[in-house]
């Protein structure tokens, strides 16, 4: 009997000794660069949006799915105008223009060139296609026409893998509309170029010689361009001057494309700005006839937890309503002017701020700030 | 899996001894009854001065900025017992003969203690928000100067068996051994500290913890001592900011206890 319980004494012991788990943490390679100075952040979506930093450059696809470009991956890196560039995103691919500028980055590459500038491009635009394609657009020749008036000749040029092509068509506009130009795909996969007339691309592909010229013919027509446009049930919507940070704007146009009415909105007579707010000098995004636009509190400097650091306006241009989401101060925003820039999508409680420490979170369902990093260590 | 190994290498231990004493012994078997549920009752109240410590499970990470890469390390809740107490009352469930029988303990704490949430480097974690201070220095995380807190409890059921005195009611042996395996639950701190004006509910999982453990004694006339351990402990392998690999051994468990015997 004792040998037994000497059996058991020592079976307990090995078995107690040996159960020990064993668990492993294993260091995590985190996106960097969103952890210095912010130049610009735009979200496209709940989870895809975009960042450029000091350091380099940031494209989410979905949580936990993204891609990082270095600084050094790009000579022009600092030169870049980021801030002013025009953005587009379809699918995975961004396309960032500025100029004669532009930068292409998706899952597996980065690519900067130039735009074909062998002739004039006047207040061009650039947009990518819904089958990935990107394209630039503006003014190249100035004519003279049939009433003996200067009109101004759009061209569209084409950036493919084997290489690029520049077309002049037949659209026109008048010397007395000449203005920058905008872009946009309608929901039949037509190019919309947001002049006065607008033009409805529908080869685009081909030698853009297939469209339609909408003329105003009601209501505000002697409109110039519609910027930062979208079209939602045969509507075109935009602003009368792409919003920024030299330049607020505080009117917005809708155009009735079968009706030929041009409806001019003054932004302030939704609902009031607070004091000392100039206007939006930022596009943020749309959801059909809802647009939304960042509006800066020009209060500047505060140490006061909770003071309005800036304002994000949502407009229902059709109920003529309007919505404030107001980002307060906290221990990562104390100024205004701390705020490099702001991010937010329709589709998300969440704001993202981007500061010179990086890049944060503000959940308006919270009212908390928090680093963009540490909602990736959530999910990891 | 190996929680099971334990307990059923335990449980069977346990019977092989009840059985081989029994039948060497040739003793009947009494089962509880409520009519003798005087004589089936036992109560000790323990006492463990500076020889309390527990460690909960792994419950949160704090992260380490290293660059391109950010170090996770454990957090844990850790009591240290600076005067301890526990109220033990027993349950004799099957008694074989007067030699061994099968008890159930419930062993009741109350500790003054000091608690603790933080990283065995020291880095106290809160659930508050980081700030640019600790972005700064190099953490993705809020912290604490202080500890969390001070006082802790905890109840568990422990099943064992007992050989010698106190085994039963008509053991008159000089010398006692007792073992014991069960669960362990904790709750720590009672007091929580204030700190960033945190309330309670901002710690919610990470103040209460269970584990399982075991419990071996020593009952001499008059006193016992008993020793109770963790069972299912935590290695947590893991690379501080230098890279340099380190480990932290969490869900741990020690009390060391001075008994006496309530009553008869």
């Amino acid at each position: 009997m004792n040998k037994i319980k000497a059996t058991f004494f020592i079976a307990l012991f090995l078995v107690l000794t040996s159960c020990v788990k064993d668990v492993y943490l294993d260091p995590i390679d985190l996106p960097d660069v969103l952890t210095s100075e912010v130049i610009r952040v735009d979200k496209f979506s709940e989870n895809e949006f975009f960042s450029v930093t000091n350091t380099g450059l940031y494209l989410q696809f979905d949580e936990n799915d993204y891609v990082e470009y270095y600084s050094s991956d790009y000579a022009d890196w600092t030169t870049f105008d980021w801030q002013q560039a025009k953005l587009s995103y379809q699918d995975g691919i961004l396309l960032v223009s500025n100029g004669s500028k532009y930068i292409l980055v998706s899952r597996n590459s980065i690519k900067s060139d130039e735009f074909d500038n062998s002739s004039l491009m006047l207040r061009p635009s650039s947009i990518i296609s819904p089958s990935g394609v990107p394209l630039h657009v503006g003014f190249g020749d100035i004519q003279v026409d049939n009433n003996n008036e200067l009109v101004y000749v759009i061209y569209i040029e084409k950036i493919e893998s084997n290489g690029t092509t520049k077309i002049a068509t037949e659209m026109k506009v008048s010397a007395a509309n000449y203005d920058a130009i905008d872009l946009v795909f309608n929901p039949q996969g037509e190019l919309v170029i947001t002049t006065n007339p607008i033009y409805v691309v529908s080869d685009w592909n081909g030698n853009a010689s297939n469209f339609n010229s909408i003329e105003p013919t009601n209501g505000f027509v002697n409109y110039k361009s519609i910027m930062q446009p979208t079209v939602v049930d045969g509507v075109l919507y935009g602003y009368s001057d792409a919003p920024s940070y030299y330049q607020s704007a505080n009117t917005m146009y809708k155009f009735d494309l079968s009706s030929q009415t041009v409806t001019e909105f003054n932004l302030r007579d939704f609902c009031s700005y607070p004091d000392a707010v100039g206007g939006a000098e930022k596009h943020l995004n749309w959801n059909e006839s809802n647009v939304s636009m960042l509006v800066p509190s020009e209060f500047g400097y505060t140490n006061v937890n909770g003071s309005p650091m800036s304002y994000i306006y949502s407009y229902n241009l059709e109920d003529e309503t309007c919505d404030i989401i107001t980002i307060p101060s906290s221990s990562f925003v104390q100024s205004t002017f701390s705020i490099n820039d702001i991010g937010y999508n329709f589709n998300s409680d969440k704001v993202y701020i981007g500061l010179s420490s990086g890049l944060y979170v503000y959940d308006k369902n919270t009212d908390e700030t928090s680093l963009f990093i540490n909602s990736l260590l959530s999910l990891k | 899996m190996k929680y099971r190994i334990v307990i059923t290498t335990f449980i069977l231990g346990c019977f092989l001894f009840v059985g081989l004493n029994a039948k060497s012994q040739e003793k009947s078997i009494y089962l509880f009854s409520f009519k003798h549920l005087k004589s089936s009752l036992g109560h000790e109240i323990l006492f463990s001065p500076f020889l309390h410590h527990a460690k909960s499970p792994h419950l949160a990470n704090y992260y380490i900025n290293g660059g391109s890469l950010v170090y996770p390390t454990a957090v844990y809740n850790r009591v240290y017992g600076i005067i301890t107490s526990t109220y033990q009352p027993k349950l004799r469930l099957v008694e074989f003969g007067s030699k061994a029988s099968i008890a159930l303990r419930i062993p009741m704490t109350l500790s003054l203690s000091t608690v603790d949430l933080k990283t065995k480097e020291g880095n106290k974690y809160t659930p508050s928000s980081v700030v640019s201070y600790n972005i700064n220095f190099g953490y993705y995380e809020g912290s604490r100067d202080n500890a969390l807190g001070a006082f802790s409890t905890e109840i568990g059921g422990l099943l064992g068996i007992d050989f010698g005195k106190d085994a039963t009611i008509e053991n008159e042996a000089k010398t006692g051994i007792s073992l014991a395996a069960g669960y362990n639950i904790i709750y720590a701190p009672l007091i929580l500290r204030k700190y960033d004006n945190e309330p309670r509910s901002a710690y919610k999982g990470l103040l209460s913890w269970g584990s399982l453990i075991g419990q071996v004694g020593i009952i001499k006339k008059g006193f016992s001592i008993y020793y109770a351990f963790g069972l299912n402990p935590t290695r947590v392998h893991y690379d501080d900011a230098l890279g340099i690999e380190s480990t932290v051994r969490t869900n741990t468990y020690q009390r060391l206890s001075i008994g006496f015997k309530l009553g008869k």
